[in-house]
């Protein structure tokens, strides 16, 4: 019940701000009020050079998309950042999204006939160098691929593989990665992954280490834990590339935060398909639900969520199923279960990383089932959708579909959790 | 009943601010078959979201669904338009013979579609060519399957062209445009006659550059207490499967009934052979394909067989 007032509360509070019944108060001006928003959730992409088709640096580059600016914010679609803030866990690191009361003033900007306000107010200007496109922060090591591969203007989607030795000389832990494509590259790459080959004859594909795909960010490690690359590993980079009606010359680089040497974190981290189902079943002009499952083997901490589904997909949520933990019960059940996570306005153009803050991480017993709820949206109403009128099921194309979640985390010891658990309780009191 | 019918378990766990400190709790509230509190009070323009689940398992009784890979430009300035089928029954296999549960528009009902239908999602198998002045037009596969009917639409849509070897690896991608390794090449060696229910030999002769290079199986990883790399490697769905070296497979796409392989599966192929045989219950012609892999690129050969009055006569 009280979850539902809250909710209804927001709801209203959220109606009465976008339908343009500004709250009362001074003018709101965008030297004053707009820019520090921009500078903080909006300027990283918005400026010259980077992903963004327009900058929003200035008064001057602002003011011609200030309609535009209102009706993205108040539909939440900028910044991209479509978690569903009325469920399940909503502290993240990084976030870039707006308060209400954020989007409340550029909605009574914009009405007020968006002015410029006093030059003086302005804040000084957002420092950027070409490092700060790394959502990790800077990274303390970049591999990239040799050479671009040239991509032909038209045509179907390609794949290219190509293996690289970065010489790596000695083992080294890491506390973030990120992969992503060079900025000429950004059109035309849906995605980018890296495994990691430690044994070339033993298993030369190697096992999964991060991804980039349109939009993605990073996976930035919860304190104390970390991903473990094994001297003279190679990377295996598999790029999934569409075609945007130019050549375009693609590169990518994957960056390493690294630990400092000699220093060993506690947890070794990973990031883990969850949820896959390969018998999807989408028939033309119908919205449609697929589940799938994963069983953690251990207890574990999830440290970030994110959605992985094509051009269909509309919404996923997470689920934590918990064991059965009656010492006279054969049969696992009845489940309890909690919603960990929702995308609601799930957008095949950004695959966030919802990275979790440490103070609410999901400290999951193990046994645990994690249950990844995907719907997709194969009618005319989607407007990605490119063909509604036939069926649709798994594949690799950008026009096939998929549905499974990555799921970033590390396992810990029964005892662990007991005392991580106790914790949480303790903080949260 | 056909569905199931599942209600959706959802717990809000709530507090003023807004922020969910999540944490496990003891006490869980659900609200079965209720709104998806996300949607149904968040603010978000989402209608209800179903919360049937269409992925339960049939045996039998359902219907089969075609459906459109996509379209090739080929050479001559054609078009090969390729579909697959989807039979959503788990066991029931169906033969459908050309005509009003089975046909092509425009054109006559047979244009060499699948008639007999492999139980789940058969992809790939089947392609038709149109003119180079197919342009806007629009090709409809129609499979009436247990009472209902399912459609598939081919067209030359800019988004849905697709390469040869997007094909020969079953729309995996892999290996790119510009890897070397070559797909194998398959011949089928001529059928001998044969009675019906009487086994009759399959001959494939394939060859291939040899790569990619084959590879044993990858070691097994499982969890291991207090090893956690060693978890780390759980097997991920985007990995490709391990190249094993040059396989046939054999399926069925016409008949008039079952076409029994005495092997199924993947068949090794040794010294650039590999056999099996075929059973027929009833006369009729068949037509089978044989797809050789070498883990990466496949390449596919049919054989038409009719099946007479106690002999059989082959012929590709």
């Amino acid at each position: 019940m009280r979850a539902t007032l809250t909710i209804a509360f927001l709801a209203a509070f959220a109606h009465a701000a976008f339908a343009g019944q500004a709250p009362a108060g001074p003018a709101v001006t965008f030297s004053k009020d707009v820019a520090p928003i921009l500078q903080k959730s909006c300027q990283n992409c918005h400026r010259p050079g980077a992903i963004a088709p327009m900058s929003l640096l200035t008064y001057q580059d602002a003011r011609p998309w200030a309609r535009s600016i209102k009706a993205k914010v108040t539909a939440r679609e900028m910044p991209p950042w479509y978690i569903d803030r009325h469920i399940g866990i909503t502290k993240f690191k990084d976030d870039p999204s707006l308060t209400d009361a954020e989007i409340a003033t550029i909605v009574k900007w914009v009405d007020e006939g968006a002015p410029a306000g006093n030059a003086k107010d302005m804040p000084p200007p957002r420092q950027f160098t070409d490092i700060d496109k790394w959502h990790i922060g800077k990274p303390d090591m970049i591999v990239s691929l040799p050479k671009p591969y040239e991509l032909k203007a038209n045509g179907p989607d390609e794949f290219y593989d190509i293996d690289v030795d970065p010489d790596f000389k000695e083992d080294m832990y890491i506390s973030a990665v990120e992969t992503k494509p060079e900025p000429y590259s950004f059109k035309v790459v849906h995605h980018a992954t890296a495994n990691m080959i430690e044994d070339e004859e033993a298993d030369p594909v190697g096992f999964f280490f991060n991804e980039y795909a349109l939009g993605k960010n990073g996976d930035i490690f919860p304190e104390d834990s970390g991903r473990l690359i094994k001297a003279g590993s190679k990377i295996h980079f598999n790029l999934h590339l569409h075609p945007g009606g130019e050549r375009a010359l693609v590169n990518v680089s994957i960056g390493f935060k690294l630990y400092p040497k000699g220093q060993v974190p506690k947890h070794v981290a990973f990031t883990q398909h969850m949820g896959d189902n390969t018998d999807l079943d989408i028939p033309p002009g119908q919205v449609v639900r697929t589940d799938g499952y994963f069983r953690l083997p251990r207890a574990a901490v999830l440290s970030a969520f994110q959605p992985h589904m094509h051009n269909r997909g509309k919404a996923m949520c997470m689920e934590a199923i918990y064991p059965d933990i009656r010492a006279d019960s054969a049969r696992p059940g009845p489940a309890r279960t909690e919603t960990l996570n929702c995308v609601s306005n799930y957008q095949f153009g950004w695959h966030i990383t919802y990275p979790y803050a440490d103070d609410v991480a999901p400290i999951l017993p193990a046994g645990t089932i994690i249950h990844i709820t995907a719907w997709h949206d194969n009618t005319a109403a989607n407007k990605y959708n490119p063909n509604p009128r036939n069926w649709v099921g798994y594949g690799q194309r950008t026009i096939d579909e998929m549905s499974f979640a990555w799921v970033s985390l590390f396992y810990i010891d029964d005892s662990e959790y007991e005392a991580r658990t106790a914790a949480r309780k303790k903080a949260n009191e | 009943m056909n569905k199931v019918i599942v209600a959706a378990l959802f717990l809000v766990v709530g507090s003023p601010e807004g922020l969910r400190h999540w944490y496990p709790t003891p006490a869980v509230t659900a609200s079965p078959g209720g709104p998806l509190h996300g949607y149904a009070a968040g603010g978000s323009d989402s209608a209800q979201l179903p919360t049937e689940l269409p992925s339960t398992k049939f045996k039998s009784g359902q219907d089969i669904v075609p459906y459109f890979e996509g379209w090739i430009r080929n050479k001559d300035l054609s078009f090969d338009l390729v579909f697959g089928y989807f039979n959503r029954n788990w066991e029931e296999e169906i033969a459908i013979p050309p005509g009003p549960d089975n046909s092509i528009d425009p054109g006559p009902a047979d244009r060499g579609q699948p008639t007999f239908f492999l139980a789940r999602r058969q992809g790939w198998v089947y392609r038709l060519r149109v003119p180079a002045d197919f342009g806007k037009g629009v090709v409809t596969w129609t499979i009436k399957a247990n009472g209902k009917t399912e459609k598939a639409y081919g067209e030359l849509l800019p988004v849905e062209e697709i390469t040869e070897r997007i094909v020969m690896t079953r729309g995996n991608l892999n290996p790119g445009e510009d890897d070397p390794n070559k797909p194998p090449a398959v011949s089928i060696a001529p059928t001998a006659t044969a009675s019906i229910d009487a086994p009759l030999s399959l001959s494939a002769s394939v060859s291939d550059d040899g790569l990619p290079k084959p590879r044993p199986a990858a070691p097994v990883r499982t969890p291991q207490t207090g090893d956690a790399t060693t978890i780390q490697a759980q097997a991920n769905s985007s990995a490709p499967a391990r190249p094993r070296g040059l396989t046939i497979t054999w399926m069925q796409l016409r008949g008039p009934a079952k076409a029994r392989f005495d092997r199924t599966g993947p068949i090794a192929v040794e010294n650039g052979k590999a056999e099996t045989a075929v059973r027929f219950g009833e006369r009729g012609t068949y037509v089978l394909r044989v797809t050789a892999n070498d883990g990466a690129l496949s390449t596919k050969a049919d054989v038409t067989i009719t099946v007479g009055g106690g002999s059989t006569a082959g012929s590709r």
